[in-house]
């Protein structure tokens, strides 16, 4: 019995370690930062790895490029409902804001999330492709005062939007966008007894600047 | 992709800017280009740490993991030099700095939960109908069981050519754990402040407390309460970093079509303690 403790605080150990690293740090020149945890662990000592962070905020900004393509290639009149599933990723913050600097205009034009998918869906483009140039950069999750973890999320994507018939349009830019991502951990109660643990990943504000 | 590789090898082993200016000039498309340069860009200053401490996961050593199964052609000192500004001529002041970063036994690190290292943001208002500047200095502070941005000085600006010695002061010091600039807001040229600086502001939750009864910051919150300045964006960002004994270096965004581009050190001093504080008086004025 007292060996398995021992063996278990072992184990534990460097999770210890890891929980300490958010502390203010004293400034020194000889002790390396860690500066890439690999472990976050949230309230009720939930436990996630940064590689498995890094998935869910790539499966979050392919899903947001599914949701543009969708909408700026929409005719129905009913795409408010696609705009809703898109706020999903948002975590319905109608707060959440997106900035966006392009050749043309050098000063940013920033404007909720949801009136930019409003907008799209102004575009009727006939076909849309978004592509990814390179692997998504992710900075380190940083824990906030509240909690939750936040991160960057940086990538280049290429839209090339058409419109056939008469009109035979094609617009084209490389953009490059960057998005706040936080990660939130909620129990689900019943009767006072939590049942279940979710951890999600939603997207927050975007900076987009046209190459 | 082969393009790449070869480019990205190029690079890993140190061959000089020109050589790699003449290859890329001759890659065919360029989409092409635009992958290769994104590779190599310090895309964010989180980036530019992670570099400047050789992470052994940061996003260049991962792509050259992915490329070739292997990063050890990159070293420390490699990654160090890519951070530098190369249109600067840097002085011997540079070679000692590496060599003071890169000693063994006395290695310099950074690490963005520190808070002393500051973003200065020149922001742009809205007042009486016409652009007002008014930069203001950031810094990463503790806070609850994490941390966040905090605003540590507010810099000379028109706005405050008029203001009184002593203004008038708010009774401001509520703070909510769920009023604060998230540590990732540099990353959007702090878009949050389009929400932050309204007609609610709780000033005590993103100034510090010192800066808070300066007649500059009360005049400063006091116009943002009232609506009498609306914030319109961020025109430029610029890092110090105070954080390693006997050096302060700023850190600029360059936006060019090079391997050497993004977030670079554009200027690097050699400093005793005495002008180090002085030129921290400075910044936060």
């Amino acid at each position: 019995m007292k060996f398995s403790y021992l063996l278990l605080f072992v184990l534990f150990m460097p999770v210890l370690g890891f929980a300490q690293k958010n502390e203010p740090l004293k400034t020194s020149k000889v002790s390396k930062k860690e500066s890439n945890p690999e472990i976050f662990i949230f309230p009720d000592n939930i436990k996630f790895s940064k590689e498995e962070l890094n998935k869910r905020v790539q499966r979050k900004t392919k899903a947001l490029a599914r949701c543009i393509t969708i909408l700026a290639e929409k005719k129905d009149p009913n795409y408010r409902s696609q705009v809703n599933v898109a706020m999903k990723l948002f975590n319905n913050d109608d707060r959440k804001l997106v900035s966006v600097t392009s050749k043309k205009n050098p000063e940013p034009v920033t404007k909720p999330v949801r009136k930019y998918f409003n907008d799209l869906a102004q575009l009727h483009y006939d076909k849309v492709s978004i592509t990814w140039h390179n692997a998504e950069y992710v900075s380190n999750f940083t824990k906030q005062p509240d909690g939750t973890y936040t991160a960057l999320v940086a990538f280049e994507q290429e839209f090339t939007g058409t419109k056939g018939g008469e009109i035979n349009y094609t617009y084209h830019d490389v953009t490059q966008k960057r998005i706040e991502v936080t990660v939130k951990v909620w129990d689900v109660k019943e009767n006072g007894v939590v049942t279940k643990e979710y951890m999600d990943v939603f997207l927050g504000n975007i900076g987009v600047t046209e190459e | 992709m082969g393009t790449i590789k070869c480019l990205f090898l190029l690079l890993i082993f140190n061959c000089s800017q020109n050589i790699i200016a003449q290859t890329v000039s001759t890659l065919p498309a360029q989409k092409t280009n635009t992958d290769f340069f994104f590779l190599y860009e310090v895309k964010l200053i989180d980036e530019f740490i992670e570099r400047f401490n050789d992470d052994p996961h940061c996003y260049i050593r991962e792509q050259c993991k992915a490329l070739y199964h292997t990063d050890s052609i990159i070293t420390r000192r490699k990654l160090l030099k890519s951070l530098l500004d190369k249109k600067k001529g840097w002085s011997a002041d540079t070679a000692q700095f590496f060599h003071e970063v890169l000693d063994p036994a006395h290695p310099g690190y950074l690490s963005f939960t520190d808070s002393n290292w500051y973003a200065e943001v020149r922001c742009v208002f809205l007042y009486n109908n016409s652009k007002i500047e008014v930069p203001l200095v950031l810094h990463i502070k503790a806070a609850g069981q994490g941390s966040k941005w905090m605003i540590a000085g507010i810099e000379k600006s028109e706005l405050f050519k008029n203001v009184p010695v002593s203004a008038p002061r708010s009774n401001d010091t509520q703070i909510s754990i769920n009023d604060f600039i998230p540590t990732s807001s540099h990353g959007t040229d702090f878009v949050v402040f389009n929400y932050i600086f309204s007609e609610q502001m709780q000033a005590a939750a993103y100034f510090e407390p010192g800066l808070l009864g300066m007649p500059r910051t009360q005049y400063f919150t006091r116009l943002v309460k009232q609506q009498k300045i609306k914030f319109l964006y961020v025109k430029n960002i610029k890092y110090h970093f105070f954080t390693l004994p006997g050096w302060v270096f700023t850190v600029e965004q360059f936006k060019r079509k090079e391997t050497n581009t993004g977030w670079l050190i554009s200027s690097l001093q050699k400093v005793n303690p005495t002008e180090k504080e002085v030129l921290l008086k400075k910044l936060l004025q």
